[in-house]
């Protein structure tokens, strides 16, 4: 299934790149698939919706990008933009799970009610 | 091949009209993305899958490209350079509130704050400014201010024509200066202009300021009874 409630994805988005990055630092496309994979296409993102994205969370310092030449392709290639998770986006990252959880949670349990009545 | 990727990239950032910093970003970030695919399925076969530029630009950068043009951001700069300025340099950006993106200089200068020997903007300088407010040897506007001359709502300048004028020779409703032509005001020399035959007011300007050219003369005279 799509998940096709744009403003609902647009405020998760930002908390999913953090958190694909707090594991290992990726490249701009590789986002984008493990985003894929992780939601089994719930999310699926295209890159004119990232990168701006991106950029928003390197001004505000809470990644950084970096160029780097993987091991493997030493003969003549060119590095790749890697990002990486800063300090910032790390504190950032945690607090929106709290309040994602806190959101997530309420608005369940309130669902879970018919008319909103016990 | 690389060389092949890097014209593709380069050529689906031009469609967006993002800052140069931006556009940057955006190329280093697709170029690493298509490089990525093209050692594994090669270079022919990932450019072949997105079609020209222009279809990557709209399908894959659609937010982007959209946002743009929603945005109303417009910068023309011509490449003829003429002592280091554009010979025309024209700037607009209802995205940006940033002086810098709504902000041209060049030879001939159209933005909200425009800088040039042609100057056309909501605030303008230079040599011939037109503007809301403008500054410059030759300025017109709503409040023109010139160094050898003005004209505008409030006029302040050498030689100035306006609603409000101010000058060492000022015509206007409200005139002040050496020599000033005006309904009201004051000057050294001061004439009440009310069905004054245009005549008057050239030998008036003449007699006030006897070393002035006659054109000048003639430009201050104008608009008046024959």
């Amino acid at each position: 299934m799509m998940l096709d409630n744009k403003q609902l994805k647009k405020g998760i988005i930002e908390t999913l790149v953090l958190h694909v990055l707090e594991g290992e630092d990726h490249y701009g496309y590789e986002i984008i698939q493990l985003i894929d994979e992780a939601s089994q296409s719930v999310f699926k993102l295209k890159e004119g919706t990232l990168y701006p994205i991106l950029y928003r969370l390197e001004d505000a310092k809470q990644i950084e990008s970096y160029w780097r030449h993987d091991q493997a392709d030493q003969r003549g290639v060119k590095p790749r933009k890697y990002y990486r998770l800063l300090h910032v986006g790390r504190e950032t990252l945690h607090s929106a799970i709290d309040e994602w959880t806190l959101f997530s949670d309420t608005v369940s349990r309130m669902l879970m009610v018919r008319g909103g009545k016990d | 091949m690389e060389k092949k990727l890097e014209k593709y990239v380069k050529k689906v950032v031009s469609y967006s009209s993002e800052d140069s910093k931006t556009k940057q970003r955006l190329y280093d970030d697709i170029l690493t993305q298509l490089s990525e695919r093209a050692r594994i399925e090669g270079v022919e076969r990932v450019l072949a899958s997105f079609g020209s530029p222009r279809n990557y630009a709209e399908e894959v950068l659609g937010e982007i490209v959209k946002a743009d043009a929603q945005s109303m951001r417009y910068e023309y700069r011509s490449k003829i350079m003429i002592f280091g300025l554009p010979l025309v340099h024209v700037r607009f950006s209802s995205r940006s509130n940033h002086v810098k993106d709504n902000t041209a200089c060049g030879i001939i200068a159209i933005a909200p704050i425009s800088f040039g020997v042609i100057s056309i903007g909501a605030i303008s300088g230079g040599l011939f400014a037109f503007g809301a407010v403008s500054l410059g040897l030759l300025a017109f506007g709503a409040l023109a201010i010139g160094l050898l001359f003005a004209s505008g709502a409030i006029a302040i300048g050498l030689g100035a024509m306006g609603g409000i004028a101010i000058g060492f020779l000022a015509r206007g409703a409200i005139a002040a200066g050496h020599t000033a032509i005006g309904v009201e005001g004051d000057g050294v020399n001061f004439l009440t202009m009310t069905n004054v035959p245009r005549e008057n007011v050239f030998d008036f300007i003449k007699q006030s300021i006897p070393n002035i050219p006659d054109w000048i003369a003639r430009l201050f005279s104008m608009g008046s009874a024959n």
